[in-house]
């Protein structure tokens, strides 16, 4: 009796830990990366940079962990991204004496408008012709890549106004002691956003309604629930997101290239997955996400500091999406 | 009185199949009403068509009396009209309150309104006299199936449901689980819902129903209160001909021993399960739905990994790591689902027929062999009598009973010694269930062993030389086909074992 109690007791705190498994290593991480640097990943600069590297990537992986929850994938965001980036540097190029407040429609705007048009063709497909999310987004990955060339005529577009990076590179806070400001813009940004996307999932009938397709869309279906609108809305506010990222990341190195976001989709999703989003559907938080979305931030940024080889991180970053993988499936198990 | 729900004239077609033909039934207000028939009679599809899943090919629903348009579930849905289907239809990443409110949660502005959510769900709860098992913050996935079902009804009694269909809601529940369940049915029809019950047990049809419709071969047969009907009536009119002639048994000659299992345990799935299969006799396995005789077959055919115990092929004791191991000592498996693990669906018949036996038959370089694939399939395309226009035909456009007959093709083809057939002749027609077991027969007769799994009582006792009885994961009980009756296997079936505390 007494033995089965422990057998419990163990058997919730290893629950627990895989549960939370994402905030341990995050803190290992934090431990090791401040022993191995001698103090200085602990610097106030550099925690601030590395807020502004999680910045994108958060905002990719608030929108993708809708789609997985509706145990779907969109490996487009990395072209969608760069898309937005393009076009909105492009706009920005009318107003050369734009002020810095009037940068931010130059930035939404385009980023709604290639979001919206890029996530209704992944979600139309996807729901109304029932093609593999894997397969559409590939589409639409290779399609807005193309896109990005045509509209940028192949070679990065420069010459922004300086107003353009305010809220990439910008900074707010300005004290006597620190005059280009305190807190990045762009993680003020993002910060709110993030918010909004973690709300909208978790306090909503709409976040519900998604939750409830993952884990059954049959069960969804029969509730009366009208799944193919789920799975469309779900596709667009990832698209958006991703489009979000795209100008973000242009606003930050102050243009926009073709090329830009590479890899992306793999950062975002692995930072997903090490939240505790299920790639089978049903699970998740934004919110959770973003300790996923840390872990990946902590990981580059350390090994930045102790001038790991950029192409050595690639492996070890490829080697943690593995993990994550892993992890999700040895949690499935102990779930059935 | 007033029918609140009305099917009238509806028939409904599928490719290839005509589903129901012409049925005509009236539902009323605080009755209980039984829709009854075997598997393939229709019952599932009216009943999808009642709730708005399937539209109908000819005919129409009338809901107190006014033609019903359904575009999808919602539409059913919004008219009061509820499922509970035979597949637990809840959503298992969800909590009990969120499962309630699927569909129609309540919102403060537009953030949801968890708080009274959850309120409203412990109401219910308690006055479920459920509050003390189930909770509303619980995962669904970790309450049992009967708690779940629970879920769903309180989730009907939420949405103050007109009308309430029952698709097998007993199918996974214990006695205890299933008095709970009908204490729940009493009080939905004193509040003058309407109830549409769905079952194959004929001592809960006279226990809790009114009324009783029977559905065969997609065509009305007969509607009576249940208290002007006879069990035996019923029954007759379900099968459509005496029992007695329905099932062709043939004497066998017991041979000598074929597979034999011992001690056979899969923690938490079964326990210490022995039994011996012989030469020339078909081996029923009897039990109640979740009692662990699929999972035990799995396991004998290498599907699941034993914990413990020994299976012995003629005499020999064999370790399969997997179903290739066991296909090579002759065994052949016909599996519970065929669509999901029986047949290829989308490929072709002569392909289905061959899966397990390619390996056998490669040329050099491991080239399939397509003229023996062609000569072969064929050869048993005609032996069994399989209805399709060609071998070449994609499998999922042949009836039940017909992809049922090319799954016993695979097997016949790999030269199988030893049959499990686990519920071989669910969801098809009478006609097909009778060649089928000639077909058996025929097998048995040419030195074969079957053991065949089925929840169907009359086919266990029509069929089998020889019936085991499995509950709840043990072997309860082996019954000789002479002594052999359906009061006797329902005891074994239903008898708890203690174990070990």
């Amino acid at each position: 009796m007494s033995e089965n109690l422990i057998n419990n007791k163990n058997a919730t705190m290893k629950n627990f830990l895989m549960k939370n498994m994402v905030v341990v290593i995050l803190i290992a991480l934090i431990i090791g990366f401040g022993v191995g640097t001698s103090g200085k990943f602990f610097n106030m600069a550099n925690i601030v940079n590395l807020t502004t590297q999680m910045a994108i990537n958060a905002m990719l992986s608030a929108g993708l962990t809708y789609v997985i929850i509706l145990g779907g994938i969109d490996i487009s965001v990395r072209s969608v991204a760069a898309l937005a980036g393009v076009i909105s540097t492009k706009l920005s190029l009318m107003f050369p004496q734009m002020s810095n407040w009037a940068s931010i429609p130059v930035l939404i705007i385009p980023a709604i408008l290639v979001g919206v048009l890029c996530g209704s063709f992944n979600g139309l497909m996807i729901s109304r012709f029932n093609v593999v999310a894997m397969i559409a987004t590939l589409a639409m990955l290779t399609a807005a890549r193309g896109l990005c060339f045509i509209f940028s005529g192949g070679t990065a577009v420069s010459g922004v106004p300086k107003a353009y990076s305010f809220i990439g590179a910008g900074r707010w806070l300005v004290t006597e002691g620190k005059p280009t400001g305190w807190i990045p813009n762009i993680t003020i940004f993002v910060i709110i956003m993030v918010v909004i996307m973690h709300i909208l999932l978790s306090k909503t009938i709409f976040g519900r309604h998604v939750y409830a397709t993952g884990s059954n869309r049959q069960v969804a279906h029969l509730a009366g629930i009208n799944t193919k609108n789920v799975i469309f809305w779900g596709h667009v506010l990832c698209s958006v997101a991703a489009a979000l990222a795209g100008v973000l990341n242009a606003s930050k190195l102050a243009s926009g290239q073709p090329a830009a976001c590479e890899g992306y989709e793999m950062y975002a999703i692995a930072a997903t997955v090490l939240g505790g989003t299920s790639l089978t559907g049903g699970s998740g938080s934004v919110g959770r996400a973003m300790f996923g979305v840390a872990v990946i931030a902590v990981i580059n940024n350390g090994m930045n500091l102790m001038h790991v080889n950029s192409y050595w991180q690639k492996v070890v970053i490829g080697a943690i999406i593995l993990f994550a993988v892993i992890l999700d499936m040895a949690q499935k198990k102990t779930k059935n | 009185m007033q029918p609140c729900l009305q099917a009238v004239h509806i028939s409904k077609v599928f490719p290839g199949v005509k589903a129901l033909t012409d049925i005509s039934i009236d539902f009323y207000p605080g009755e209980v009403h039984a829709l009854m028939g075997e598997n393939g009679a229709g019952k599932s599809t009216l009943i999808k068509i009642l709730s708005g899943v399937y539209t109908p090919s000819e005919g129409e629903v009338l809901f107190n009396g006014e033609k019903l348009e359904f575009k999808g579930p919602r539409d059913a849905l919004d008219h009061g009209i509820s499922v509970i289907h035979q597949e637990l239809s809840i959503a298992k990443d969800l909590t009990v309150a969120e499962n309630i409110f699927l569909g129609e949660e309540k919102v403060n502005g537009i953030f949801l309104d968890n708080r009274s959510m959850i309120e409203r769900t412990n109401e219910l709860l308690k006055y479920m006299k459920m509050d003390e098992i189930i909770h509303a913050n619980d995962l669904a996935r970790d309450l049992t199936a009967a708690q779940q079902q629970m879920v769903e009804i309180a989730r009907v009694i939420n949405k103050n449901a007109k009308v309430v269909i029952m698709d097998e809601p007993t199918s996974s529940l214990s006695d205890h689980e299933i008095n709970a369940l009908f204490e729940q049915i009493r009080v939905l029809r004193s509040k003058n819902v309407a109830i549409v019950y769905i079952s194959h047990r004929l001592k809960e049809i006279f226990e809790i129903c009114d009324r009783a419709t029977v559905l065969r071969d997609g065509c009305f047969v007969r509607t009576d209160k249940i208290s002007e009907i006879s069990e035996h009536d019923l029954v007759a009119s379900m099968v459509g001909r005496e029992i007695q002639d329905y099932f062709i048994h043939t004497e066998h000659t017991r041979g000598e021993e074929m597979l034999r299992v011992e001690g056979l345990t899969r923690k938490g799935e079964f326990e210490n399960v022995s039994f011996t299969a012989y030469r020339g006799e078909i081996l029923g396995i009897s039990g109640l739905v979740g009692a662990g005789r699929t999972e035990t077959m799995e396991t004998i055919f290498g599907a699941r990994i034993p914990d413990s115990g020994q299976v012995f092929v003629s005499g020999q004791a064999v370790h399969f790591s997997s179903p290739k191991d066991a296909i090579a000592k002759k065994i052949g498996m016909v599996t519970e689902d065929r669509r999901t693990t029986g047949l290829m669906l989308r490929a072709m018949v002569k392909d289905n027929s061959v899966l397990p036996s390619l390996i056998y038959h490669m040329k050099k370089l491991g080239f399939a062999d397509d003229k023996w694939i062609d000569e072969v399939s064929n050869e048993y395309k005609d032996k069994l009598r399989v209805k399709t226009p060609s071998v070449e035909t994609i499998i999922a456009n042949l009836s039940g009973g017909n992809q049922q007959k090319v799954v016993l093709a695979k097997w016949l083809i790999a030269e199988s010694q030893i049959l499990i057939l686990d519920e071989p002749t669910r969801g098809i027609d009478v006609n097909a269930k009778s060649e089928f077991y000639a077909l058996m027969n025929n097998f048995v007769d040419q030195g074969g062993t079957i053991i065949m799994v089925s929840s169907e009582l009359p086919e266990v006792l029509g069929v089998s030389d020889r019936i085991i009885v499995m509950c709840e994961g043990h072997v309860t009980g082996e019954l000789s086909r002479e002594e052999a009756t359906e009061t006797k296997i329902m005891q074994l079936a239903s008898t708890v074992t203690k174990r070990g505390e």
